[in-house]
């Protein structure tokens, strides 16, 4: 396995399997009913327990970049990539892939939606214009 | 009346591409230099305070047992880059309290040893924060690129902007005779030096030197036997983020407009009563962030405020009078640098790049680079 990739357990799982069903679960609060990410057992806000929903998949951008100079494999001879911080319309932010469009015409407040990209043995949760 | 607390012995270790040495061995060079500016003795130490480094399940202890040290009073915390900030006011609170009598802050780091590592390095454990960054291929300065998306987005800041703060940390490194690059640039060089991260070129990221440092503070009647004026702290604060941008939801807003705040507080002082600046400069971008937070110019004018020469050592507002780490040295973790440079300055020791009549310095560092802030205020006797 890839150094780079996910690590994937008990606690993440189900984020990860998620996306092989082009589904983005997301945790919430039983308690408080806030949304967070990434996914933990206990609610960050208040400690309360939490439970897997199904998110919308769509967000928008809310930073982008290109890296054109990494030193680590894969991504040394992945570059140019896009790197974007996307905001989910539930709220809650992620650093992702914004892909299906050149790196650098990606802009912020561009609208995008769920497009899980299969790397190695993980599908990864990128994100592609809406 | 609470005692002040005053820096007595400041030292850098040798740095730049100096070969041939090691981590440990740096961070005994700068508290040898450090403890000889101050004219104390090496038995005297009795607080240690540093965040280790890649020495085993406990980094200082294996640290004091190399300098062959048996400090009573203990302080590791690992906040990035600027732990060092945070570090001096731990170490002011101790000494206060009664904890230690003599605490030696100590960094040492020679990452040049290990091309390899650093840039990109993933450092995910399972269910921590990062391993939710490192599948995407996150190198450091695409994090500081994402972060001036943004500032660009919000606020107009533009590319010559962001230069301006390279090329005024280069002319500050030019009279160091110690800086990793001492020629002049230009904004049409730094634009058109190489993008790493859009849209961060080259000349907008930090250079990566081996080196280390090393402080010496305690109180104030000891420090009158001393051989050196003191550096008082006059005020120390410190905060955090997130250790992942995904986590920061005010992004873009540095947490250093808390740590500054609490510093500002404790020092009785505001912005516009600091001589001297020292911010933690891994990127130009960050400096601009810094400037805001910490009440130098309004939030989203931090473009503006740096154009025309405003941080060299003879503009408006002097910053990284060394060279900073744009210029002039960056082990790594370069927090305390900005201290020591704060030291020379406040002493009248700062050669050519001196700031006329300097009694206060803010240093303000940062980790991550935008995880967490500390910011320490120092001043001399006037």
């Amino acid at each position: 396995m890839s150094a780079h990739l996910p690590i994937i357990d008990a606690e993440s799982a189900p984020f990860w399997e998620g996306l092989g069903h082009g589904e983005f679960r997301l945790k919430y609060c039983t308690q408080c009913t806030r949304p967070h990410f990434f996914p933990r057992v206990y609610c960050p806000f208040c400690w309360g327990d939490t439970e897997w929903r199904v998110a919308s998949g769509h967000g928008e951008v809310f930073a982008t970049t290109v890296v054109r100079q990494m030193g680590f494999a894969p991504y040394r001879d992945r570059v140019p990539y896009n790197l974007a911080i996307v905001v989910l319309a539930e709220g809650p932010q992620l650093l992702t892939h914004v892909i299906g469009i050149e790196p650098e015409a990606v802009r912020i407040g561009m609208a995008v939606t769920l497009a899980p990209e299969l790397d190695g043995t993980v599908w990864m949760p990128f994100f592609t214009p809406r | 009346m609470t005692k002040r607390v005053a820096i007595v012995g400041a030292a850098e270790s040798d740095f730049g591409k100096i070969a041939h040495v090691g981590d440990l061995e740096l961070h005994v060079q700068a508290a040898r230099r450090a403890i000889a500016d101050a004219g104390i003795a090496k038995d005297e130490i009795d607080g240690l305070f540093t965040t280790g480094g890649r020495y085993g399940m406990m980094p200082i202890v294996a640290l004091a047992e190399y300098m062959g040290l048996f400090p009573t009073y203990l302080e590791g915390t690992n906040t990035g880059g600027g732990a060092w900030e945070l570090m001096v006011g731990h170490a002011a609170a101790a000494l206060r309290a009664g904890l230690c009598k003599v605490a030696l802050v100590v960094y040492g780091a020679a990452p040049r040893n290990n091309p390899s590592e650093g840039i990109g390095q993933a450092f995910s454990l399972p269910g921590t924060p990062v391993a939710y960054d490192d599948p995407f291929g996150l190198p450091l300065p695409a994090r500081a690129a994402l972060v001036a998306s943004r500032h660009m987005h919000l606020y107009g800041t533009t590319s010559e902007q962001l230069a301006e703060v390279a090329v005024s940390t280069r002319k500050n490194a030019s009279l160091n005779p110690k800086a990793l690059f001492r020629d002049l640039i230009t904004i049409e060089d730094v634009l058109a030096s190489r993008m790493i991260a859009d849209p961060l070129h080259l000349l907008d990221c930090c250079v990566v030197t081996n080196g280390g440092g090393a402080l010496v503070l305690t109180l104030e009647d000891r420090a009158a036997d001393l051989r050196r004026a003191p550096v008082f702290v006059l005020g120390a604060g410190e905060a955090l983020a997130s250790e992942t941008l995904a986590g920061w939801p005010d992004f873009g807003r540095m947490v250093s407009s808390e740590s500054g705040r609490r510093a500002y507080e404790q020092a009785g002082i505001g912005p516009m009563d600091v001589d001297v600046l020292q911010l933690y400069d891994a990127f130009t971008i960050n400096v601009v962030l810094q400037l805001e937070a910490l009440g130098f110019c309004a939030e989203g004018e931090g473009g503006p405020f740096v154009e025309g020469g405003t941080l060299a050592y003879d503009g408006s507002r002097p910053t990284n009078t060394d060279g900073g780490g744009l210029s002039s040295n960056h082990p790594g973790m370069r927090g305390i640098f900005l201290v020591i440079e704060a030291v020379r300055q406040l002493r009248g020791e700062a050669g050519a790049v001196q700031v006329r009549d300097a009694e206060i310095a803010l240093c303000n560092g940062t980790g991550g680079p935008f995880s967490a802030s500390a910011t320490v205020i120092l001043g001399r006797n006037s």
